[in-house]
């Protein structure tokens, strides 16, 4: 993936303020599978609960949270008029998120602590985005049909242990 | 005062050690996201990825402990402002304080 590519899935206001510097940085580097990941996760990351320039001419910065649970039932349930959820469906989404993000971290460090390193990495890496894909069918994916749900977390979720394995070799 | 403003670098997540590295990078002048990821290899003897350093960037920007110069070509320069100095010797007085402790106990083993 080119590095224009990339930034592409940043939003347009994070596009407008901070592009020309980053392919700037980019067009510099040799960009490796673990940068590439990288950028992709600062992507999500900038949609999902980064800092959203107000003003791409200035250094002035709009409104952000920090708080990701937060950020994720605000930005759930202004979509959920589009797709039709309620604020119950956006509950259960952002409860599935912080609890596999707990149980995640827990499981990961206690498998770090027990020494099984590549089994803590998978875990501890994977537990958000997979968190998120987990939440899909409660949100984004909400009243689409079961079989599509399915292709979709189930594609999902092998591209991410993909990566995960593909990480393992380079 | 000081411990507050610690808490709020701390208070960046997974963003509070590359922010704390880009303003060590910036505590000697203005640089550039290129030469910020140099400057951070050379101390720490990991580069950060370019998603990781935008993400701090924006973060510190938005607080204004970094700021923004005048873009030469398409790289921007940044610089540390006052309130982003205080951040910095806040976190190195707690970092000094935890360092102090534990030579001592390393001292004593």
């Amino acid at each position: 993936m080119t590095p224009a590519r990339l930034l592409g899935l940043y939003p347009r206001a994070w596009r407008d303020r901070y592009g020309d510097e980053f392919l700037e940085l980019l067009g510099e580097e040799s960009l490796s599978l673990q940068a590439t990941i990288d950028i992709i996760a600062g992507a999500i990351d900038a949609r999902l609960g980064g800092v959203t320039p107000a003003d791409s001419s200035t250094s002035t910065i709009g409104t952000t949270t920090n708080e990701r649970g937060g950020f994720m039932l605000k930005m759930i349930a202004c979509e959920s008029q589009k797709l039709r959820m309620s604020m119950t469906d956006a509950l259960i989404s952002a409860g599935i998120i912080l609890a596999m993000a707990i149980v995640g971290s827990v499981a990961g460090t206690w498998l770090r602590q027990s020494g099984m390193g590549v089994a803590a990495d998978f875990v501890l890496y994977m537990t958000f985005p997979f968190s998120m894909v987990v939440s899909m069918p409660f949100s984004f994916l909400k009243g689409q049909p079961w079989r599509a749900q399915a292709a979709i977390v189930g594609g999902t979720t092998l591209i991410l242990i993909g990566i995960f394995g593909l990480t393992r070799l380079f | 005062m000081a411990k507050k403003t610690d808490d709020s670098l701390a208070a960046l997540g997974r963003f509070s050690e590359p922010a704390f590295n880009i303003l060590v990078a910036l505590a000697d002048g203005p640089k550039h996201g290129y030469a910020m990821t140099q400057d951070i290899e050379a101390m720490t003897g990991s580069r950060p990825g370019p998603g990781t350093l935008y993400g701090a960037i924006a973060r510190l920007e938005q607080r204004q402990w970094i700021e923004a110069l005048p873009a030469d070509d398409r790289r921007r320069p940044y610089k540390l402002t006052s309130a982003g100095q205080k951040v910095l010797r806040a976190r190195l007085d707690a970092l000094r304080a935890v360092t102090r402790i534990a030579q001592s106990r390393l001292a004593n083993a």
